[in-house]
């Protein structure tokens, strides 16, 4: 059970840092798209929806990492 | 298995449905396909994780259900066993009945060898359907905890896998732990009183076969069906409702 347990948190662990790594991806990539001298509206846009995406995974990123250490927290006091 | 452990578990597993949510989002790639799993999880994983920390009010909510209905489970154990000791004492009954008219010579060829056979093997049925009800209220009052612990972790899963049966789980826990035991009180509200439909040594085959058989027909097999039918049907739209899904029974009932 343990082993089970051990094995999820170092997964969720690492899918954490993959995920503030692909934000900071997704930032630059949808920056450079909204941003190059491309005349293309389609491209343009599709930039803008990697930041828009990417702003909010950062925050439920944020959040999540709070409430459920939060929530780790309070149950290891009982 | 410590149902705690379980639970925790089950937070872990709702912590990573929730990161792979925001990871999902995150990623760059402008397939809608893929995309749509990101606020998907990350709700998933919210719902999980208030499952998770709602598993005490849910077992709470569950007995306070219950005593407010008035169930009394060791009432309704012992009622099942003194249901399935009368069916037992019918079938010594008959039994005895079978053995002392084949005993004689020719015995086999008399008339009422076969309405006795018929009735041995109705009263076996009953007792199976009886034994069958008896396993599954056990593992209902016994496991009530697990079951319901388990659903939770099911519904924790990443991806909706376990979902519907997660869902079904839950519903199942809490349905049948709140209604088997109001199954005596059903039938009393339909006058059926099988446990008074008990035999004497004395008692003829007319009695057996007018009274005592259609009284364990109506009282094991019919009224039971509709019952544990009610009951399942209240199990799956409490499932559909948890998981949002299409929901089934984890066990079958039909086998009455």
């Amino acid at each position: 059970m343990a082993g089970v347990e051990s094995f999820i948190q170092q997964l969720t662990t690492q899918v954490t840092e993959i995920s503030w790594s692909v934000f900071i991806l997704a930032w630059a990539i949808g920056w450079a798209l909204r941003g190059s001298p491309i005349p293309i509206f389609k491209v343009k846009r599709a930039g803008q929806d990697f930041i828009e995406d990417a702003i909010m995974a950062a925050f439920w990123l944020a959040l999540g990492t709070t409430v459920f250490a939060l929530i780790s927290y309070f149950a290891g006091q009982f | 298995m410590n149902v705690f452990q379980i639970l925790s578990i089950s937070q872990d597993l709702a912590g990573l449905t929730y990161f792979l949510g925001t990871l999902l989002m995150a990623i760059p790639v402008p397939v809608y396909g893929v995309k749509k799993w990101g606020p998907k999880l990350i709700v998933d994983g919210i719902y999980s994780s208030i499952l998770v920390n709602l598993y005490e009010t849910l077992i709470l909510f569950v007995v306070q259900l219950g005593n407010y209905l008035g169930i009394n489970w060791t009432y309704y154990i012992s009622w099942l066993y003194q249901l399935l000791t009368g069916e037992l004492q019918v079938y010594t009954l008959i039994r005895t009945l079978y053995a002392t008219i084949t005993s004689f010579p020719y015995g086999g060829i008399n008339p009422i060898v076969g309405p006795l056979s018929l009735f041995l093997s109705l009263i076996s049925g009953f007792m199976s359907i009886t034994g069958t009800l008896i396993v599954i209220s056990q593992l209902v009052y016994n496991y009530v905890g697990l079951i319901l612990a388990l659903g939770i972790l099911m519904m924790s899963i990443p991806f909706r896998i376990g979902r519907s049966i997660g869902g079904s789980l839950i519903g199942f826990s809490i349905v049948f732990y709140v209604g088997l035991p109001l199954l005596p009180s059903f039938l009393s509200a339909f006058n059926v009183n099988v446990l008074q439909s008990t035999v004497g040594s004395a008692d003829n085959l007319t009695v057996l076969a007018t009274q005592v058989i259609p009284a364990y027909i109506e009282g094991t097999v019919l009224m039971p069906l509709v019952y544990l039918g009610i009951l399942a049907s209240l199990s799956v739209g409490i499932g559909s409702v948890i998981s949002g899904s299409y929901s089934r029974l984890p066990i079958p009932v039909d086998f009455l």
